[in-house]
């Protein structure tokens, strides 16, 4: 028997332009004492550097004049790192090389003055203590903000007495620490004031200022103010009392201290009787300012006012709320070209669009809080942990969503993937051939991990303090958004993959690049797809002979000889011929493997064949070539259609004729719509007559007839459904957890819209 | 009929001339006082420092900021920044409070000198003589105030009498050391995370604002305005700056 191999090449790549290779954008080599436009101690190129200045080739963390420390301000006592050494000098701080974690003078406490606390260091404890005139207590045994808070919040407070002779004392609320005065005892004897038994100075926990007991000359609620958010009675001597009520003995509860909740219920709605006001239910202390005393609260000028904003859908938000806003539901591993992330903030009535790092550098997370009125929704950008997803050889590794963010898919027979290069220049983009930099590889990755679980890890709350004592609490929108991978098992553009080899790891959330620019990973990606075919030759007939017939057997083998399918080439007729007399063979590329590829070139980046966010679709990124045919994702023939050799280009494919109007190769795929709300693509050689598609404007076409055609080319039906893509055709899509609607490229990375889930 | 419907409309009219009498009285009035405090030295000290902090405060109390990136026709200072990507920035203004300190001084300080020639003035119209010695000021940004020490030797005689002036502080009610703070803070997280969470700001300060815009190449505006007294502080870092595409 013999056979003989032809090889044959099919490459798919997300090649971008030819013009790539002559874009350079800049590269900082010198370090600039002072840049032209006034920047200090920049690593910028020489030419953007101020010569009357220093300068040096190389990064300023090996300069002298340049040296960047923690600057500490001995007068405010903070510290504040990246300053250079020369600034912090000039200015009568106290500069070192150290991190502030390693500094003494940074580390942090908890500085407790009267009723508030911060996390800060020691001096600066002292600056405010001095500031607001009030002795402190710093704990440095304390090591976290939350602790501080609680410490805080735990503390003693009330009425401090200072006993006069004349019988009318001086009273202020406040801690216990604060009054520095033995506890007062109130005498059970009510006729009896306790003026009379004590002298000097007494703390009395849990008593108001105004208690008749005390024989103070403040005299209960003479007005309302803000407190933390609430409204609250004051007494003459401008001490705080307890949360207002328009009950007045309620609110002054026989003179004891008593907590919001006791008083009156959280109040949801403007509220002209009830201070305790809560921020999550979207009420805040504001002063009264209307006209004719409209909605003027019973008493005093401040009331709990409910501010709510209304959201792109028309939906009531409070606020403080914030949420996600996409140009496209996230998660899919698929991205329109220019699409972004968005949060928005409901803050006084109005909305505040903060939109996240362009080019999805940034995502938008959400989560809720729960309150007795529903979920209070918290959003925040955070960094798209993608960078990495192509080194992840293991299932596990790349869906590990504490690490990154990433969807592990089967791979494509001939993927080419370089990610190792790509890798190496994200982390370490100091690029200065002349520097000796001591760039930390691992301190940076520590520093941006650090940074992507503040800016929201996808569960649950990330807390971390800084060295001006501030607490980052950071939750995520209505439902907690993170990856479904059940969900995207069932829907999502690429055949989930179980198996922890021979598969692949792609961004969830493919990333942005300035390809105009010649800039991003596209270049990563190619298919070269390898076929090998084996012709086995035999003869027909009872006995070799003259009457004997040589036919030829063709096979697509794999390299242990086996026979194979492959996932890139077709026979022609759908079966590998057999027991032929030709020595020629007819073999088709394969649309669905071309489609597959593309699908993996939009998850690197903006590359391959895609639709914008103005869903225009453009092929440019792509190239598809056999032979030395090259062929387009939407059927036609781009370029270079030379040489037919004997392969067939999808052109000279059959074509199918539907109602006497439109016309689709055998090849295509389409939208249909088997029920309602189910939506499903098929081949257009698989359409039936009965059969529902769905065309680019959306308009539902019942299927009368199908005939065979050999029409030119014609309305470009399957262009238009790519452009469907996203569906929303501009509209933005709010994060909302499990919205009912989902987006998807369908099985095969081309425009698919369904309607629902589980149908797909 | 006609006759009632147009008495009906003089009525209204009356009415509406009566009570714009009325507020047009009232209003002189009020304006015939607010001169009169006009004249007041402190007066004059509080409007130049209200004027002078929302100045500077739109330059984050920067006198003609050099290393600046305008955005939306607005100029914001840099404060913290590195040309190169993932890279923390680089402080540019560390002692904020300072620089704000020494820009209001030097924006205040003729106008200062005026009010108090003014007030020796008044005194000398008034048949006072007056002795004016060099003046001096001494400025510092402090939680909810702003302290102004004054030393102004000014010695005042009429007839037999005489007194005088040497040093006093003039206090003007400002959350100026809050705005500040606030984005002395925002610059720290910029400097290690790369990125700050405002809302947890706003949180904690209910009448401030803080608007943080992401511009070209990963630049970031961000004011923070004190909604009760209308103050703007603006700045622009770039720090730990994503490249396009995750590719440098």
């Amino acid at each position: 028997m013999k056979y003989k191999k032809f090889i044959f090449y099919l490459v798919v790549s997300s090649f971008l332009f030819s013009f790539i290779s002559a874009v350079s954008y800049s590269v900082p080599s010198f370090c600039c004492e002072r840049s032209k436009d006034g920047g200090i101690c920049l690593n910028l190129e020489k030419e953007k550097c101020d010569l009357r200045y220093q300068t040096a080739p190389t990064s300023c963390e090996q300069t002298s004049f340049c040296k960047l420390g923690t600057c500490y301000d001995m007068k405010e006592g903070l510290c504040l790192e990246n300053v250079p050494q020369k600034v912090c000098m000039e200015k009568n701080g106290s500069w070192s090389e150290k991190k502030p974690s390693e500094l003494p003078q940074c580390q942090l406490g908890c500085c407790i003055i009267g009723e508030q606390a911060a996390f800060v260091s020691a001096l600066r404890c002292k600056r405010l203590s001095t500031y607001y005139g009030i002795e402190m207590e710093y704990r440095k045994d304390v090591t976290s903000e939350s602790d501080c808070i609680l410490l805080a919040n735990s503390q003693d407070i009330g009425a401090c007495v200072t006993f006069k002779e004349t019988g009318i004392n001086e009273c202020k609320l406040t801690t216990r620490k604060e009054c520095g005065a033995k506890e007062g005892v109130i005498s059970l004897n009510v006729n009896k004031s306790i003026a009379e038994s004590e002298t000097g100075k007494r703390f009395y926990p849990g008593i108001l200022c105004s208690a008749p007991e005390l024989n103070t000359e403040c005299a209960r609620q003479v007005k309302t103010g803000c407190y933390q958010g609430k409204v609250y009675w004051f007494d003459s001597c401008g001490n705080r009392e307890n949360v207002y009520s328009s009950d007045r003995e309620k609110s002054w509860n026989r003179g004891r201290i008593a907590s919001p909740d006791e008083i009156c219920e959280r109040v949801s709605s403007n509220s002209k009787d009830c201070g305790n006001c809560d921020y999550l239910l979207g009420t805040t202390c504001t002063k009264w300012e209307g006209v004719f005393g409209i909605g003027k609260p019973t008493f005093g000028d401040y009331f709990c006012k409910k501010t709510t904003c209304k959201d792109l859908e028309g939906n009531t938000r409070l606020n403080g709320e914030s949420w996600c806003v996409y140009d496209i539901e996230p998660g899919r591993g698929y991205e329109k070209v220019g699409s972004r992330h968005f949060r928005q903030i409901c803050l006084d009535g109005e909305v505040i669009t903060d939109p996240c790092e362009d080019y999805r550098n940034q995502i938008c997370v959400h989560s809720g809080i729960p309150t007795t009125k529903g979920e209070f929704s918290t959003a925040a950008c955070r960094p798209n942990r993608w960078a990495d997803c192509l080194l992840q050889t293991r299932k596990k590794d790349c869906e590990n969503i504490d690490k990154r963010d990433c969807i592990w898919t089967n791979k494509i027979e001939g993927l080419k993937l370089d990610p190792k290069n790509t890798q190496s220049n994200y982390l370490n983009p100091f690029n200065n051939p002349t520097s000796l930099s001591n760039f930390n590889n691992a301190q940076q990755a520590a520093n941006i991990f650090q940074a992507s679980q503040l800016f929201g890890g996808l569960t649950g709350r990330a807390s971390v303090s800084l060295n001006n004592g501030l607490n980052v609490i950071l939750s995520s929108g209505r439902g907690m958004w993170e990856p479904d991978f059940e969900l995207l098992n069932k829907v999502t553009k690429f055949n989930k993959s179980e198996e922890e080899e021979g598969g692949i790891c792609l961004p969830l959330i493919p990333p942005g690049n300035k390809f105009w620019e010649g800039q991003g990973s596209c270049s990563l990606a190619s298919a070269v797809c390898d076929v090998t075919i084996k012709r086995i030759e035999r003869y027909e007939g009872l006995l070799a002979g003259a009457d004997a017939k040589k036919v030829y057997d063709y096979q697509i083998i794999n390299s242990d000889g086996i026979e194979v399918e492959s996932e890139c080439l077709k026979w022609e007729g759908g079966k590998a011929p057999k027991g032929t007399s030709s020595k020629s063979y007819s073999l088709v590329p394969n649309p669905e493997w071309a489609i597959k590829a593309n699908a993996i070139c939009t998850s690197i980046g903006d590359c391959g064949a895609n639709v914008n966010i103005n869903n225009k679709y453009t092929d440019n990124g792509y190239i598809w070539r056999f032979r030395n045919s090259t062929f387009s994702l939407l059927g036609n023939i781009k370029k270079g259609l030379e040489t037919k050799g004997t392969g067939y280009s999808i052109l000279e494919s059959e074509k199918i004729l539907l109602n006497n109007n439109i016309s689709i190769p055998l090849t295509n795929f389409v939208l249909t719509k088997p029920s309602e709300n189910n939506y499903k693509i098929k081949k257009a050689e698989e359409l039936r007559v009965g059969d529902v598609i769905v065309d680019s404007d959306g308009e539902e076409i019942l299927i009368l007839s199908i005939s065979k055609s050999e029409i030119k080319n014609d309305k470009p039906f399957f262009r238009s459904l790519l452009e469907k893509i996203g569906g929303y055709q501009g509209e933005r899509i709010l994060g909302e957890g499990n919205s009912p609607v989902g987006l998807s490229l369908g099985e095969y990375g081309t425009g698919i819209k369904i309607m629902e889930k589980n149908n797909e | 009929m006609k006759k009632r419907a147009q008495l009906t409309l003089f009525i209204i009219l009356g009415i509406l001339i009566f009570f714009a009498i009325v507020f047009f009285l009232i209003y002189i009035r009020k304006s015939e006082m607010f001169i009169t405090q006009e004249q007041n030295i402190e007066a004059c000290f509080s409007n130049n420092l209200q004027r002078e902090i929302k100045f500077l405060s739109f330059y984050a109390g920067l006198i003609n900021p050099k290393f600046n990136y305008n955005y939306s026709g607005k100029i914001y200072p840099i404060l913290c920044y590195t040309e190169e990507y993932l890279k923390p920035c680089v402080n540019q203004e560390p002692f904020l409070k300072d620089a704000f300190e020494n820009s209001l001084k030097e924006r205040i300080k003729e106008d200062f000198e005026k009010c108090f020639k003014d007030y020796a003035d008044d005194l000398k119209k008034r048949g006072f003589d007056v002795e004016e010695g060099k003046i001096s000021f001494d400025l510092k940004i402090e939680p909810e105030e702003v302290v102004v020490l004054i030393n102004a030797p000014t010695i005042i005689k009429k007839g037999d009498q005489s007194s005088q002036i040497r040093k006093f502080s003039y206090r003007y009610k400002t959350r100026l050391y809050d705005v500040i703070m606030i984005a002395t803070s925002l610059i720290q997280y910029e400097t290690y995370y790369g990125d700050s969470e405002q809302m947890q700001q706003m949180f904690f300060y209910p009448n401030i604002k803080i608007i943080k815009t992401r511009t070209e190449n990963g630049i970031k505006t961000y004011s923070i305005i004190e909604k009760e007294e209308d103050i703007e502080f603006n700045f622009a870092v770039r720090s730990y700056a994503f490249p396009p595409g995750g590719v440098i």
